[in-house]
C-alpha cells in the first residue's frame, strides 16, 4: 500500500532531539533569524515612519504655497472666493480661523482685518483649494460637515487646526480611515462625540433629531 | 456634557453677535434681546424672542403675536461668566454682560414665557443677537428645561443648520442692500427680505435655491446666493 499523508502509516513518531552542543547551534540559528526578523520589522516601521512623514510634508509644502499665494488677497477678496467660490458658511469659517461672524461681516464691507486674522482666512482658503484642486474633491465645504463615524457628532469642521491640515489632507486623499485619523488628531473623540440621537427627515420635510435606530 | 449636567455656558464673548446697537438689517432671530417690551402683568423691559424662525413668521412678514421669556437682571454689579455659577441653574439662559457694560449679569427665565404682538418688538429696539453658538446653547437649555432631555449641541446644530444658513445668507443680502448702512429703516430692510425670500423661491419647486439650501447641495446655495448678491448690490469699498 502506498503511504499517503492521510494514511496512519504517514503519521510517524519525530525522531528524538539529542540535547548538547547541537540543540545550542539550532537555538542560536533560531534566535538569530528571530533577532532578522525583528530588524526587519523595524526596518521597515521606520521606512513607514519616514514615509508616512515625507508625505505630510508633501501635503504640507502644497498647503503653504497655496497659502501664500492666498496671503497676497485683500481680505474683501479672500471672502469673496471664499463665499461665492466655494459656498463656505461665516459660521463655518468663523469656527475654522477663531474669528467672530460681525467681524467677517465687517471685513468684507470696510477692511480693517489684522495681519494675523488675515492668515487665518488665507489658510482656510488655501484648505479648500487644496482640497479642489490637488485632491479632486468636487464640493469640499460639503465634505467638511459630514460626520466622520457613525454614531459620533465629530466632522472635519471641529478637528481643523492650522497643525492638523496635513493629516487632514491624508485622509482626504483616502490614505487613512477616519478612525485612524481621528485616534491620531483628537484621541479623546469617542467620549467627546458620542451621540444616541441622529438627525433625520420628518415627516414635515424638515430635520429632527430622534433616537438613533 | 457630563452625562448628569448641563453643558458649561461657553465664554461670554463667544455667547453674542452683536450687543448694544443691533443692525438693522440682521433677520430677526431666536434668542434676539428687546427693550421696552411690554409683557402682560410686568413692567415694560427686556424680553428675549423665543419663538424658532420656522414659527415666528407668516409668509416674509413676522406673526402678528409671538412668545417672548422674561429677561431679569441677576447681578447689576458682576459679569457672572464662570460656568460653574450656573450649575443646577437649568430654568434660565444666562445672559452675563447682555448689554455690552462689562458690569452686569441677566438671565432669559424659562418659567415666565408670555405672548405679546409684533409691534412690540421692532428691529430698532433690538439689544442683542446671539451667536450660533448662544443660540445653540439656549436650545440645549430650553429642550432640557420642557422636556429633562439634554441633547448634544452638535445634534441640535446639524438639525438647525439649514435654518442657520438662510438666515445667515438673508443677512448677507439685505446688509449688501442696505448699503451697510445699520440704522436703515424697517420698511427697507423689510422689502429686501422679500426680495431673498422670492429669490429662495418655493419649497415646492424641487429647483429652486431653497431646496437646495435646505438639500444636500447647501454649498451650492450659498454660491448661487453670493453670486446674485454680488450681482445686485456690488460693493463701492474694500
Amino acid at each position: 500500500m502506498t503511504d499517503t499523508l492521510t494514511s496512519p502509516a504517514a503519521v510517524r513518531p519525530a525522531p528524538e532531539r539529542t540535547r548538547g552542543t547541537s540543540s545550542g547551534s539550532i537555538s542560536e540559528a533560531w534566535q538569530a533569524l528571530d533577532a532578522q526578523h525583528r530588524a526587519d520589522r523595524q526596518a521597515n516601521r521606520g521606512r513607514g515612519f519616514t514615509l508616512v512623514r515625507d508625505h505630510h510634508q508633501f501635503y504640507e509644502d502644497e498647503f503653504a504655497a497655496e497659502t501664500q499665494a492666498a496671503a497676497r488677497m485683500s481680505a474683501a477678496e479672500l471672502l469673496d472666493e471664499l463665499a461665492t467660490g466655494f459656498g463656505l458658511a461665516w459660521a463655518d469659517l468663523a469656527r475654522m480661523a477663531s474669528v467672530s461672524v460681525p467681524a467677517i461681516r465687517k471685513w468684507r464691507q470696510s477692511g480693517g482685518v489684522s495681519p494675523e486674522n488675515l492668515s487665518g482666512l488665507a489658510r482656510v482658503l488655501a484648505f479648500l483649494r487644496v482640497l479642489r484642486d490637488r485632491l479632486n474633491l468636487a464640493d469640499p465645504v460639503a465634505w467638511l460637515g459630514v460626520p466622520l463615524v457613525d454614531g459620533y457628532t465629530v466632522t472635519i469642521r471641529h478637528l481643523y487646526t492650522r497643525t492638523n491640515v496635513p493629516q487632514l489632507l491624508d485622509f482626504a486623499a483616502g490614505n487613512v480611515l477616519p478612525t485612524v485619523l481621528l485616534d491620531r488628531v483628537e484621541p479623546s473623540w469617542r467620549e467627546q462625540y458620542v451621540t444616541a440621537d441622529e438627525v433625520v427627515v420628518f415627516d414635515d420635510g424638515m430635520p429632527a433629531i430622534v433616537p438613533r435606530a | 456634557m457630563a452625562g448628569n449636567r448641563l453643558d458649561d455656558l461657553p465664554p461670554v464673548d463667544s455667547l453674542y453677535d452683536y450687543r448694544g446697537q443691533v443692525p438693522t438689517w440682521l433677520p430677526y432671530q431666536q434668542g434676539d434681546v428687546f427693550r421696552d417690551v411690554a409683557i402682560p402683568g410686568l413692567e415694560p423691559g427686556l424680553a428675549m424672542l423665543f419663538m424658532h424662525p420656522c414659527t415666528m413668521r407668516q409668509g416674509t412678514q413676522l406673526r402678528d403675536r409671538l412668545t417672548v421669556v422674561h429677561v431679569k437682571l441677576e447681578s447689576p454689579k458682576k459679569v457672572l461668566s464662570a460656568p460653574a455659577h450656573w450649575s443646577g441653574h437649568n430654568k434660565v439662559m444666562p445672559l452675563p454682560d447682555l448689554l455690552g457694560d462689562r458690569r452686569s449679569t441677566h438671565t432669559a427665565d424659562f418659567m415666565e414665557i408670555a405672548t405679546v404682538t409684533a409691534a412690540e418688538l421692532p428691529r430698532a429696539s433690538r439689544v442683542a443677537q446671539l451667536s450660533l453658538t448662544g443660540r445653540l446653547h439656549m436650545l440645549h437649555r430650553i429642550v432640557f428645561h420642557l422636556t429633562r432631555y439634554a441633547p448634544k449641541t452638535d445634534d441640535l446644530e446639524r438639525a438647525t443648520e439649514a435654518l442657520e444658513l438662510e438666515a445667515q445668507q438673508q443677512a448677507d443680502w439685505v446688509q449688501a442692500g442696505c448699503g451697510d448702512n445699520d440704522s436703515t429703516p424697517a420698511e427697507r430692510v423689510d422689502d429686501l427680505e422679500a426680495e431673498y425670500q422670492a429669490f429662495l423661491g418655493a419649497s415646492a419647486d424641487p429647483a429652486s435655491v431653497r431646496n437646495l439650501l435646505y438639500g444636500l447641495a447647501a454649498s451650492q446655495a450659498v454660491r448661487s446666493i453670493q453670486q446674485e448678491i454680488a450681482v445686485r448690490y456690488p460693493r463701492t469699498t474694500t
